[in-house]
């Protein structure tokens, strides 16, 4: 359903290409992690997928990306965004309103839904996220990571075909973040796509059923997590593997292949040689 | 040294106390951690070390915050930066210049440093955080990581005594999370004093604080060794925070 063919985009003023020939398909349904070193261009992919690129942001672009076979560039950033929901990697640039429950609500309105249903929609999200008690407070007087969740919500809010994601749990604290693992994880087993970049490995890579690695503006590694993590080679392009698969290693797990701590867990107390070393 | 004397502090409009009759100090040499759960008073905290409480956020403050004896009320934020640097959490916005380079030379310029010493501080700010090869660039065109570390850069370059740095892993991979860490310990090493707020247990448990502080809804509710609060599974899940992995795994096998 998304599919980008043979992109290559340099943005205006900048000497190097952010992406360089990269190609990629998405098919609904999909959970895909990106990672990848920063400034490797995750976040350029990211703004190809809703139009962003080419429509607010200059530059040279070479190949073409279809969402649902139309080109991106036929179609505008507003028809787009009905489609693919993204959430942006500052959430400072994102919000755009005075109040939480008004900022919710500005993407609904735009969609044309009706009150009861946006009503609805806003008290369903902010329950969903665990932050109810934001609902009537100023945008500009929240915390970072208060920020970053109501920018979420606002997205979440829409029902987008496809969740794009960059870098949520940046500033997030740890329930927060798992929180959000968890609802991307059921909204995916609903059907909805699901598109995150982040560093945060552990929290995603278990919900994910394809990940790629980026590096210079090029997709090098492509495949399961799994099997990206337990390989170990990306680190050649400086992705380490997250913490749980370093104890995996250190204590001899690495048969089961754990990518969450419950998994890794589980796995210890199975036994699997436990090298108290 | 900077010493927070029972300071309780609510922004105006709001109807609670971001921080609440919080008492601490924080001495040269050494490295301090930050944690807590989303609205706990972090930042907050922070903005108290270099006077942007009181002077530029308005709300109602008592007790008191002492750097190096002088109560920060006393002095300008001007003053007060030459001491104590802060990195903000989401300093994008703040960037006015046309290039990373002049950029970085703004602080040191405004605090009256002198031009050689500038140029000597600002490529090594540059090249602590790796940005030195896109010194031409402007600000905006940076990626999310690259942004972060320029305002790092912004505070370094100015040499101060204290470094107050909020979230600095936000944007940043496994590989600038090392060299943030590498630099965050020479500074301690030549007798800064370095406080650091973030999200990161992991990272921060590799960093090695010397001692780590817990808020919760704006109280200090534990401090001291990063080991012993670690360690200390069931209190940190009771206060919305999960340990390093490694500490859960260690739990796990001692009582299996
Ligand atoms: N400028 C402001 N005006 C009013 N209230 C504020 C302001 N900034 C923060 N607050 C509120 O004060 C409390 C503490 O916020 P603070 O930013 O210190 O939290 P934090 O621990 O840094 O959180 P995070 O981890 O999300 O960054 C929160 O309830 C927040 O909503
Ligand atoms: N708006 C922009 N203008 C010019 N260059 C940009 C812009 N945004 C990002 N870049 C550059 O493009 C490259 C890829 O950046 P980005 O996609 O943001 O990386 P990531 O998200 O992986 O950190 C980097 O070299 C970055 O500096
Ligand atoms: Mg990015
Ligand atoms: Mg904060």
């Amino acid at each position: 359903m998304l599919k980008i063919e043979n992109v290559t985009f340099r943005y205006e003023g900048s000497k190097r290409p952010a992406l360089s020939e990269v190609s990629l398909e998405i098919d609904r349904g999909e959970f895909l992690l990106i990672a990848g070193l920063s400034g490797s261009g995750k976040s350029t992919l990211l703004r190809l997928l809703n139009g962003l690129i080419p429509h607010f942001y200059r530059g040279e672009m070479k190949g073409r990306v279809l969402v649902d076979g139309v080109d991106t560039r036929e179609a505008s950033v507003a028809q787009l965004s009905k489609k693919v929901g993204l959430v942006f990697q500052n959430p400072d640039n994102q919000i755009v309103t005075l109040r939480v429950d008004r900022e919710i609500a500005f993407g609904l309105e735009n969609l044309g839904l009706p009150r009861e249903e946006i009503i609805e929609r806003i008290n369903e999200v902010l329950k969903k996220l665990g932050i109810e008690h934001l609902r009537k407070r100023g945008t500009a007087e929240l915390s970072g990571g208060e920020k970053q969740l109501v920018a979420i919500a606002s997205v979440l809010a829409m029902k987008p075909d496809v969740i794009v994601l960059d870098e949520p749990t940046s500033e997030l604290d740890p329930f927060s973040s798992a929180r959000i693992a968890k609802v991307l994880g059921n909204l995916n087993r609903e059907g909805v796509t699901v598109v995150v970049a982040e560093h945060r490995l552990d929290l995603f890579a278990p919900k994910a059923n394809r990940m790629i690695v980026m590096s210079n503006g090029r997709i090098v590694r492509e495949g399961h997590p799994r099997e990206l993590l337990y390989r170990g080679d990306i680190s050649l392009h400086g992705v380490r593997p997250p913490s749980v698969v370093k104890l995996a290693r250190k204590y001899g797990v690495v048969g089961a292949q754990p990518l969450a701590v419950g998994e890794l867990i589980v796995a210890l107390r199975r036994g699997v040689r436990i090298d108290r070393s | 040294m900077i010493e927070v004397e029972g300071v309780t502090f609510k922004y105006e409009g709001s109807g609670m106390n971001a921080l609440r009759d919080v008492s601490l100090e924080l001495e040269r040499g050494k490295i301090y951690g930050v944690v807590g759960p989303n609205g706990s008073g972090k930042s907050t905290l922070l903005r108290l070390l270099n006077g942007l409480i009181p002077h530029f956020y308005r709300g109602e403050m008592k007790g008191r915050v002492l750097v190096d004896g002088v109560d920060t009320r006393e002095a300008s934020v001007a003053q007060l930066s030459k001491k104590v640097g802060l990195v903000f959490q989401n300093p994008e916005h703040m960037f006015f210049s046309e290039t990373v380079y002049e950029e970085v030379s703004f602080g040191p310029k405004s605090i009256g440093m002198d031009p050689e010493e500038i140029k000597e501080s600002v490529r090594w700010a540059l090249e602590e955080v790796g940005l030195w090869e896109l010194r031409e660039r402007s600000p905006w065109s940076l990626s999310g990581g690259e942004m972060k570390r320029l305002s790092i850069a912004c505070i370094l370059s100015m040499k101060p005594e204290f470094l107050a740095v909020d979230e600095p892993t936000i944007g940043q991979d496994s590989l600038s999370k090392e060299s943030l860490s590498e630099i965050f310990k020479r500074m301690r090493g030549e007798g800064k004093g370095v406080v650091i707020v973030t999200h990161d247990l992991e990272w921060l448990d590799e960093l090695g604080p010397d001692v780590v502080f817990v808020l919760r809804y704006g109280v200090v509710i534990n401090r001291g060794d990063p080991k012993e609060i670690f360690s200390d599974i069931r209190n940190l899940a009771t206060n919305g925070l999960i340990p390093p992995y490694r500490y859960i795994v260690d739990s796990l096998l001692e009582v299996g």
